[in-house]
């Protein structure tokens, strides 16, 4: 065993020397000038954010999709579970630290969503933040996350359908799957990162609370 | 060439993943060796020559981190399903509890 791990570690300094003089030779990626040529179409002023959500959407409408089966699958695997934040009592301060967090937490999502069509943010980061505040007030024993609920269900689910109502939209007009009508990218951009971002959040914290509470 | 020490770091990044990916029996090891070795092909991608990363390898990133997580979470209930029925949670016939 000693021995196969010791080939494995050789193996594994080989690569990186092999690597390592391949990537030296390599040009960095560059489809910068690409994006920055047809940046006035997409409706947004980010790079990054006309990448993802206009130059190459269906790999996002994919990614959304994968995070809901995610978090549906962990839900399967365990539908019921210990009770997040139903050990002992929580730390005064995460107590009453954590109901409170939320407002901030939603102000800050808000922000970052509105900011993704202009500068680093969006639909990911505003979903994170807002999976954060919900994992906090639930581990301060306020309210559990209730995978069982039907809000949470069609918040999970808000993203993924929002984007296939466009994709649909647009290939019953005769267009090509996700492609904007003219004049409304922006809109429908920030308009589809607001519900990628409540699923976003709901999977994040489903994936993060597991099953609902055996209590 | 700036940019380069950002790829040498992922590639040794995902070297060490693998590594640990392989040698490590216990499965929530292994789950974090290939999350470390993930983050290593991030940085891959995001070195670049000059500069700001090119905006498409940032969109690459993002949406691996995500789906990076997503497969962590589920990876992670797989692995207490497998923990409760079986009773072990390590693969590979060395293995203890």
């Amino acid at each position: 065993m000693i021995v196969s791990e010791r080939l494995l570690a050789l193996l594994m300094l080989l690569f990186v020397a092999f690597a390592v003089s391949v990537l030296l030779d390599l040009p960095a990626p560059g489809l910068a000038a690409a994006v920055r040529g047809r940046l006035a179409e997409s409706g947004v002023t980010s790079e990054v954010t006309a990448v993802l959500l206009n130059f190459r959407a269906l790999d996002t409408l994919l990614e959304a999709v994968v995070l809901v089966a995610a978090a549906v699958g962990a839900l399967l695997l365990a539908p019921v579970g210990p009770h997040l934040g139903g050990g002992p009592a929580p730390a005064p301060l995460l107590g009453w630290l954590g109901p409170r967090l939320l407002p901030l937490a939603a102000v800050l999502a808000i922000y970052l969503w509105w900011a993704g069509s202009a500068r680093p943010g969006g639909a990911f980061q505003a979903g994170a933040v807002l999976a954060g505040a919900v994992l906090l007030r639930a581990l301060a024993h306020h309210r559990a996350v209730r995978p069982d609920r039907l809000a949470v269900g069609l918040l999970l689910v808000a993203g993924p359908l929002a984007f296939l109502t466009v994709a649909v939209a647009a290939a019953a007009g005769g267009a090509p799957l996700l492609r904007y009508p003219a004049g409304w990218a922006g809109t429908l951009i920030v308009a589809l990162e607001g519900g990628v971002a409540l699923s976003v959040g709901a999977a994040l914290a489903l994936l993060a609370a597991g099953g609902r509470s055996a209590r | 060439m700036n940019g380069a020490i950002y790829g040498v770091v992922g590639i040794v990044l995902f070297a060490i993943g693998l590594y640990a990916l392989f040698v490590r029996p216990h499965v929530l090891h292994k789950l974090i060796a290939g999350n470390v070795a993930v983050s290593g092909v991030f940085l891959v991608l995001l070195r670049s020559g000059h500069g700001a990363p090119d905006p498409v390898s940032q969109a690459m990133v993002l949406t691996g981190i995500v789906v990076a997580v997503a497969i962590t979470g589920f990876a992670a209930a797989l692995l207490v399903r497998m923990a409760r029925v079986t009773g072990r949670a390590t693969l590979g016939r060395s293995s203890g509890p």
